[in-house]
């Protein structure tokens, strides 16, 4: 009866360990592929357009420079589109916009975001 | 009158989000939506639809612009849409529509690149009352009030890019319709003519975008031809003109010079009549006249399908 017992009780033993052992481990894995909780950001170091002035037509590269690890970038144009992701971009003009248009871009890294923008001319 | 009523509906439903054009609409207006006509008393309707639409050509006034300022090479997209009615009474009918983008696609001709919006789009809901109806005559006009209501009101990002609005999914903006619907049957030639006009006012967005209002007439003209058979127990042609004409569009109360347009279309249709009150039409978008403010993508063509059925709740 007692052998009984702790027959049953080492397995249930058994159970739990490998249950903990699980979720521990996919805790881990979870935590070494959450590029949240291995990012930071140091700095915002600059945002630049290799043209600031466009014809329509006309693109231009725009790259962000931040100091950091497993940095986010968010770009926003005020009108037309972005091209591509991360720290360099290409914006594209469009025949509806001309004038100056404001590109926004949010580096962010763990809980630090910081916002730079700047603004390219397009002609008529 | 229910037969042909029914099968106008169809059309007009589709034309929904038929309005994308690069850099001046989301291409999901209010335009067009909620045309399920007046049920009668307990009836509930329910329709899906599927639009395509493409554009490739880039236009200046009403000519075709062949310069080098255009940055788009070709813009689709893909759009279903669940529409679905009720008649509270014989009287006033509720409606509700809302869809979804499969797609959004703009190829630029920048290194073969290309943005895609998807998601949502808006939902509008709309009361239909009847104005006049005189059964001797076969004539009736009645009006649809609703609103636009957005899904979201953030712009969507897509690998961390905000894409432009002409491609979200929604317009991220309230709006008001107004339509009225002219309706004149000749039962006796199993005919019906359909004048449609609708006023769609936007409202301006979170981000101080605000689309132009619209402003559409559509004539249609349908002949119920019947059948009998396992299969199908008649089907409708119909053959509508469609005008609109959109306002320009503003950013921060500026307008946006290259926005707005009047644009013609012919637009023909066919409604096959099915075994348990099953509808199915399908329609073509032409356009025949289109000109624009400035230069702007124009539609080259569009195709919807769809189908619907009625219950008795």
């Amino acid at each position: 009866m007692i052998k009984n017992v702790f027959h049953f009780m080492n397995k249930k033993i058994v159970l739990f360990a490998l249950c903990v052992f699980i979720f521990l481990g996919c805790n881990k894995n979870e935590n070494d592929n959450d590029p949240e909780r291995d990012s930071y950001l140091t700095h915002f170091e600059s945002l630049k357009a290799e043209q600031d002035t466009l014809k329509r037509g006309e693109s231009t590269v725009i790259k962000a420079v931040a100091i950091g690890k497993n940095i986010k970038y968010s770009w926003t144009a005020s009108e037309g589109p972005i091209l591509g992701e991360g720290p360099e971009v290409k914006y594209v003009t469009s025949p509806c916009c001309y004038g100056n248009i404001t590109i926004t871009c949010i580096a962010s890294g763990g809980n630090e975001s910081v916002t730079k923008s700047l603004i390219i001319y397009v002609l008529l | 009158m229910t037969r042909s009523i029914c099968i106008i509906i169809l059309l007009i439903i589709t034309h929904k989000t038929a309005n994308s054009q690069c850099c001046a609409s989301s291409g999901n207006p209010i335009g067009s939506t909620v045309n399920i006509g007046l049920l009668d008393k307990h009836i509930f309707r329910i329709a899906a639809f599927y639009r395509f639409s493409s554009y490739d050509e880039y236009y200046i006034g009403d000519k075709k612009y062949s310069g080098n300022i255009g940055s788009v090479e070709k813009a689709i997209f893909n759009y279903v849409g669940l529409l679905s009615a009720y008649g509270i009474s014989d009287r006033i009918t509720l409606e509700l529509e809302t869809g979804y983008f499969i797609n959004k696609t703009h190829f630029y001709k920048i290194n073969d690149q290309k943005l895609t919006g998807y998601g949502l789009a808006d939902a509008v809901i709309s009361v239909r009352p009847r104005i006049y109806h005189n059964p001797d005559k076969q004539f009736e006009i009645s009006c649809t009030f609703g609103s636009n209501i957005p899904f979201s009101r953030d712009l969507q990002q897509v690998n961390g890019v905000t894409l432009p609005i002409d491609l979200q999914p929604s317009t991220v903006s309230f709006g008001l319709v107004f339509q009225s619907n002219i309706i004149k049957e000749n039962s006796f030639r199993s005919s019906s003519f359909l004048l449609l006009t609708r006023i769609e006012k936007y409202f301006e967005t979170k981000q101080g975008y605000t689309f132009g209002n619209s402003y559409s007439n559509s004539l249609f003209f349908s002949k119920f031809f019947f059948v009998e058979n396992q299969f199908l127990q008649g089907w409708t042609s119909v053959l509508q003109i469609r005008n609109q004409i959109r306002g320009q569009n503003s950013w921060s109360d500026n307008p946006i010079k290259a926005t707005g347009n009047c644009s013609f279309f012919f637009i023909p249709q066919i409604s096959l009549s099915l075994p348990h009150k099953w509808n199915f039409s399908m329609l073509v978008d032409v356009p025949v006249y289109q000109y624009f403010n400035e230069i702007q993508l124009a539609k080259k063509i569009s195709y919807a399908i769809s189908i619907n059925k009625d219950f008795i709740l």
